[in-house]
């Protein structure tokens, strides 16, 4: 199924003023009592008056409305695949979800920078708005909840998350997940970052293989990251020993299956492979 | 000349090897080939690199009375420049001719010596290279906590117990270092590093620099002078002071603009929730498109504590069928990630940071690319003995010069004073 809604990010619409924290009739679709497209109609006190059209803005005169984000649920089929994997949490909710990125939004409060097409600031205000969390928005990616404890106490997430700008206390992440929160585990997406269709193997194997990981010791993913890093250093020893294959011995007068005398007449047959430079060229 | 120097004959042979070297040089987890790759390198002179930067914008905008009311006046873009001066390095290699008789062939060594020396050379140059640029532009490789001079064995002088982070992390055997005062201003000497333990956090060195107190700093050699100057490194772009210079610019006249959003951990452990506060304050200054560019520098340490939290595909997975998981290779070959930005680890990182870098705005200003320093051709040099002859032995040197740039502070983020998981 896909819905297409109004966008609730910080893209300028047409008919979207400035906010201002005191006029919620003037309010985006993103603050927080805006959060359903409806909230986009004007209400019975305010008088929207249509834009003025101009014979020559062509792009007013075919919507009023921009359609830029595409929401997508995930069939039900992968659902109960993923939490026949994952398990159900102490709120009997999946441990693992597939979400659309367009349709899984967030609370991101705080000083915002809106800016044009160039990079231009148009405006900066203090709000709290509702947009996608993760990135690319047009990705399924795969969450797996995390609990309420893992946050800390509601204090401490306040003492983390609060900001103050101008004077004016802003809850940076939203209100404290207290039923806990789903959180990034993995995107959809090839190693060139094209898209990848939606299966329930795949999201089954993405499942199964974060939860069998999380069961192993600490130690073992120590190991892990240690053996990659040694893989690194050895990738990158062969790329040298490839590069300096056949060359003359650099500090050596002879080496191995190379006779040199030095000053006097040389049997070498190697740097067959690397490029001959003239003396003294750099 | 009667006769053809030994020296003359080596340089000749050393060309062979001499464009090898920057590929050598590259490696695709260390920060500096990230810039090289991905940001921009320019050539530069001796003069300064002048980077012209749009710092806050212009204009007056407000309500306006046209019955006659005042329009009030203007303003104008506020431009400034950032400048760079290339900084050179050194590594010095010898060897004595004893190395090369003793594996001059086959059947007395299982290696070419030779290759395998400038090989090492330039990992170790490489390197070096690369625990600098984890510093902040002043060349501190590590602050001492505490000294111990008694109960060493012979030849070591003291044991500097180290500050984490970074610990130890940033030296290496056999390497000079030199002593400052914690006000980078006294140098009190230098020393070799005769061992260094990463784990116990703790250094042992040759000579104990006079005056040498707990909370003095170590840099690396070659630095002179009061406040010396380094390669600007990752502490040096990823900040959020608003005292000192920032590219010879004072950081007290932009305060909100050359400073890089940051959130403090107060020592507690890497969590979703601080990642995305320091996501979120790059989508709200500069636009969620930004955060595509992104990527988390961080140390193994804070990569594992990650995978700790369950929410990325473990390395186990990844290490998996030789490095690559087979049946899902497509998937799991790819980077992982931190909230949806690919994570690059370094062993070198600060292990108690997270740096969401945005590499399309760091650049190199390069005024000599890697090479062998270079003397009219010759590129090895002799080793001259006490009587004024020759000894049996060689030295040549890698150098390059150059300096590392950032043109906009404020499109990075980072999470600091994350608690450092244990066992480390």
């Amino acid at each position: 199924m896909i819905h297409r809604v109004p966008e609730p990010t910080s893209a300028i619409s047409p008919f979207r003023p400035a906010t201002s924290s005191r006029r919620k009739d003037n309010q985006p679709a993103c603050m927080p009592n805006c959060l359903e497209p409806s909230t986009l109609k004007p209400t019975g006190r305010q008088k929207v008056l249509p834009p003025r059209r101009n014979l020559f803005d062509f792009a007013n005169t075919i919507s009023v409305i921009r359609v830029t984000r595409e929401t997508h649920e995930a069939p039900s089929e992968v659902r109960q695949r993923i939490t026949r994997t994952g398990g159900l949490n102490r709120f009997n909710e999946p441990h693992f979800r597939v979400v659309w990125g367009g349709s899984r939004l967030t609370w991101i409060g705080g000083r915002w920078t809106d800016r044009d097409a160039h990079g231009n600031v148009i405006r900066q205000c203090i709000e709290l708005r509702r947009v996608p969390k993760y990135l690319p928005t047009n990705r399924w990616h795969v969450e797996r909840w995390i609990p309420p404890e893992s946050f800390g106490s509601p204090e401490t997430w306040w003492a983390q998350t609060l900001e103050m700008e101008d004077g004016i206390r802003v809850a940076t992440l939203g209100p404290y997940p207290s039923r806990g929160e789903y959180e990034h585990c993995f995107t959809l997406q090839n190693t060139s970052g094209e898209f990848i269709s939606l299966s329930p193997t795949t999201c089954d194997t993405v499942a199964r293989a974060i939860e069998w990981a999380r069961h192993l010791p600490r130690s073992l993913a120590r190991e892990a990251l240690d053996a990659r890093e040694l893989r690194r250093a050895r990738v990158w020893d062969r790329r040298a020993d490839d590069l300096l294959e056949g060359l003359i011995p650099s500090i050596f007068a002879s080496s191995h299956g190379h006779r040199r005398v030095l000053g006097g007449h040389s049997s070498s047959t190697a740097n067959t492979k690397g490029p001959k430079r003239e003396h003294g060229n750099n | 000349m009667a006769q053809m120097q030994n020296a003359q004959s080596v340089a000749l042979q050393l060309e062979k090897v001499r464009d090898k070297l920057p590929l050598l040089y590259e490696r695709d987890d260390i920060l500096l080939t990230m810039i090289q790759q991905r940001g921009d390198v320019e050539r530069v002179s001796s003069r300064n690199m002048r980077l012209p930067l749009q710092i806050r914008p212009g204009g007056k905008a407000g309500l306006a009375n046209m019955d006659g009311g005042d329009l009030g006046r203007g303003s104008g873009t506020t431009y400034d420049v950032a400048q760079v001066t290339p900084v050179f390095f050194r590594h010095a290699v010898e060897v004595t001719k004893l190395v090369e008789y003793a594996s001059n062939a086959p059947e007395k060594s299982v290696e070419n010596a030779a290759k395998r020396e400038v090989k090492n050379a330039m990992a170790q140059f490489r390197s070096f290279l690369d625990k600098v640029m984890q510093t902040n532009g002043n060349g501190v490789l590590g602050t001492i906590s505490s000294i111990t001079t008694s109960g060493l064995p012979a030849g070591i002088a003291a044991q500097f117990t180290m500050a984490k982070p970074p610990g130890a992390q940033l030296f290496y055997f056999n390497q000079t270092v030199q002593v400052y005062d914690p006000t980078l201003t006294t140098n009190r000497g230098s020393a070799n590093v005769v061992l260094v333990d990463p784990f116990n956090s703790f250094i042992q060195v040759d000579s104990l620099p006079s005056g040498t107190t707990a909370n003095d700093v170590i840099v690396h050699d070659g630095l002179t002078g009061a406040q010396p100057t380094s390669l600007f490194g990752v502490l040096y772009h990823q900040t959020n002071a608003t005292t000192g210079t920032w590219l010879n610019l004072n950081r007290s006249t932009y305060p909100v603009e050359l400073a890089t959003p940051a959130v403090n951990a107060n020592n507690s452990a890497l969590t979703p929730a601080a990642v995305r506060l320091a996501i979120n304050k790059v989508r709200k200054s500069l636009g969620s498109n930004q955060v595509s560019k992104l990527i988390a520098y961080t140390s193994l340490e804070q990569e594992h504590q990650w995978e700790q939290l369950g929410v990325t595909i473990s390395q186990i997975i990844k290490e998996g069928a030789g490095g690559r998981a087979s049946d899902l290779d497509l998937l799991f070959t790819g980077d992982k990630s931190m909230a949806g930005v690919p994570i690059k680890s370094s062993i070198n990182a600060n292990a108690s940071r997270v740096d969401f870098l945005d590499l399309s705005h760091w650049g190199r200003a390069v005024m000599q690319d890697i090479d062998f320093y270079d003397v009219g051709g010759q590129t090895v040099f002799p080793i001259y003995g006490a009587s004024g002859g020759l000894a049996s032995a060689y030295i040549f040197y890698f150098v390059t010069g150059f300096q590392v740039w950032n043109d906009s502070p404020r499109s990075g983020a980072y999470i600091s004073n994350l608690a450092i998981p244990t066992g480390y």
